[in-house]
């Protein structure tokens, strides 16, 4: 029998076996944890007002800024209450979905990995 | 042996099946914020309506000295009562006996409580927690699996089925809850996955904690297969309480009917959605406006919130509501919208539940994530659930009906028996944006001022197309109605809708694209 080729090694139920990739397998993204910090952008669009400046306190709901798009203003609210830091965007800016748009630091120290 | 000696005998073999696991299995439950099984069962049923099948039942297995270990109910009680007042079927897997976990027996015990709610019509409570497969039973302990998820699948539209998750729920035995209708999850106690976090370190060398893989806020919020969060098992108990005032016994009956109530005053429907198609606003408060009491109870609140499902009365009368949700994503359809809504289409469908749909939404997300998520074929079973639906379809357009998402939200095309929209409503082949730069391209280009000559033709597209008025001359809607008619229109159109009937070719069964 011809023998396949490009075998990679697969384990499941504690049992090793060959096997080939799929595409989409071998594209995967190893799993990391989400930054608590981190305002992520949910929809892509541009960014038409900040009403944020680094070093704002807000807190959780408040909103910091609006993304139009799909024919929309949406508001980004805050995740939490804390400090706004790192602000990554400007008015203007074309926005990519799960892209980090700011960070908001905790104002308990030590509570941020 | 005298028949007071057998009385005695009687009570002294109850009391020992009654004790379950023991003690200190009990305080160890307690310890880490469960109930008991049997505390569960008579916290959710009416009280004294629990009525116990199969309390002598034994396992059978004789393998790694297990004939020599009693397991009370082999680890699972199983019986019928009523939930205010409604008959249902209900088993509660019980970890203090050897961790809850399924034998044959065991689930023997919870097919046959299952034929009884096939047979007599009546719902399934399901309570899992447990470790997972008996090991010492080997392939047996799988059959059982089997033959659960066969019978989940029978009933599946036959009477209603309900997961309550509280405690593991692991490898094998999350198939029974994700062939059901609705799954309860809670805070810190459920615990759902496939592969647990050991093994996907091993394999992948990826870190995870249990809740971060498979606790209650990830199967309420990321990944959809829990449709109700609670933070304790007592708010849990109630949240399923409450969804038994609104959905029928079986597919066979009604929704029970409750007194007409009034929307309440502080709904006012003129002031939700605001003129302006660009700003957001709450969908659930236009419904609030509308339905009795100003009550709704939504299912799958935290997850694909950018559309809103769930239940409210209009006249007394359950009806399945689906609403875009311009507030979030812009109440876009994508993947996970599209899926969670054409599931409760379906359950509203098989059980004689009345739809009402709200459109505003200006289309389906862009992104090479939803592309290649499949947006396609995921996107394709909302047309399907919309369309295969032979209960009455009421569709209220509020403002954007724009597209393949004006199609798509349950439009006359698909079936609907009364499409009616706002005065503020635009429905229209795309965007007034899209449209005009498609249709002009050679003509915006060659103008001396591009930008200029695109705004007019925008603003000339807007002035024409961005209206009901274009789908009204072509009666693709019923009538253009104010918001503050429309709960009157919506309780006249259920009223005569009542006794709708509508045939399909016979077949097998129809084909979805999941």
């Amino acid at each position: 029998m011809e023998k396949p080729e490009n075998l990679k090694i697969i384990v499941v139920g504690g049992t090793t076996y060959e096997t080939r990739f799929t595409k989409k397998f071998e594209r995967r993204v190893p799993y990391s944890p989400p930054d608590p910090r981190h305002v992520l952008c949910v929809i892509p669009g541009v960014v038409r007002a900040l009403f944020v400046k680094p070093g704002s306190m807000v807190h959780a709901h408040d909103r910091l800024m609006v993304i139009e798009a799909m024919k929309m203003e949406n508001d980004v609210l805050a995740h939490r209450d804390g400090i706004i830091r790192n602000i990554q965007v400007a008015v203007g800016d074309v926005v990519t979905r799960g892209r980090a748009l700011m960070d908001i630091e905790s104002e308990r120290q030590g509570t941020d990995e | 042996m005298s028949p007071s000696n057998k009385h005695i005998d009687f009570h002294k073999r109850t009391d020992q099946v009654l004790r379950g696991g023991g003690n200190k299995a009990i305080e160890r439950q307690m310890a880490l914020g469960k109930l008991t099984a049997r505390d569960r069962i008579h916290a959710l049923l009416d009280a004294g309506s629990f009525h116990e099948y199969d309390l002598f039942v034994e396992h059978r297995c004789r393998d790694f000295d297990m004939d020599k270990k009693e397991l009370p109910g082999d680890g699972v009680i199983t019986g019928t009562g009523t939930i205010i007042g409604h008959p249902v079927c209900i088993y509660a897997q019980d970890f203090t006996v050897a961790g809850g976990s399924l034998g044959l027996m065991h689930a023997r015990k919870i097919t046959k409580i299952m034929d009884h709610a096939i047979k007599l019509g009546m719902p399934i409570i399901g309570i899992n927690d447990s470790g997972g497969a008996r090991i010492q039973e080997g392939v047996d302990s799988l059959a059982g699996y089997g033959e659960i998820f066969y019978r989940n699948t029978l009933a599946s539209g036959i009477v209603p089925q309900i997961s309550v998750i509280l405690g593991p729920c692991a490898g094998g035995a999350v198939y029974s809850p994700a062939l059901t209708d609705f799954v309860f999850v809670v805070d810190k106690i459920s615990k759902m996955f496939i592969t647990g976090p050991e093994v996907i370190k091993t394999v992948l060398g990826e870190e995870i904690s249990m809740e971060d893989l498979g606790g209650a806020r990830v199967h309420a919020e990321i990944s959809g297969n829990a449709h109700f969060y609670a933070p304790n098992e007592l708010e849990c108990f109630h949240q399923i309480k409450k969804l038994f005032t609104f959905i029928p016994w079986n597919n066979r009956e009604k929704a029970e009917r409750f007194p007409p109530r009034p929307p309440k005053p502080s709904h006012d429907i003129e002031r939700v959605v605001p003129m302006d198609s660009r700003k957001p606003y709450d969908v659930r408060d236009v419904i609030c406006a509308v339905c009795d009491n100003s009550d709704f109870f939504e299912i799958h609140k935290n997850w694909a919130a950018n559309i809103v499902v769930g239940f409210a009365r209009f006249d007394g009368e359950t009806i399945g509501v689906v609403a875009n949700q311009p507030m979030v994503l812009a109440g876009v359809l994508d993947v996970d919208s599209s899926d969670k809504a054409a599931r409760f289409v379906r359950f509203c469908d098989a059980f004689n539940i009345p739809l009402v749909t709200f459109v505003d939404l200006p289309g389906y997300l862009p992104g090479v994530d939803q592309e290649h998520a499949g947006v396609i074929r995921h996107g394709a079973k909302l047309l399907y659930a919309f369309s295969e639906a032979t209960v009455p379809k009421m569709t209220v357009i509020l403002r954007k009906a724009y597209g393949g998402g004006y199609i798509a939200m349950c439009s006359r095309h698909l079936g609907a028996d009364f499409v009616i929209a706002w005065p503020t409503a635009e429905i229209a082949v795309m965007g007034p944006e899209g449209a005009a730069n498609i249709i002009f391209r050679n003509e915006i280009a060659s103008a001396a001022d591009p930008d200029a000559f695109r705004k007019q033709k925008v603003a000339e597209y807007t002035e024409k197309f961005a209206n009901p008025y274009v789908a009204a001359a072509a009666g693709h809607i019923d009538a253009v109605i104010t918001p503050k008619d429309t709960r009157d229109f919506l309780i006249h159109a259920i009223q005569i809708a009542g006794h709708k009937t509508e045939s399909r070719p016979v077949r097998k069964h129809g084909i979805p694209p999941f």
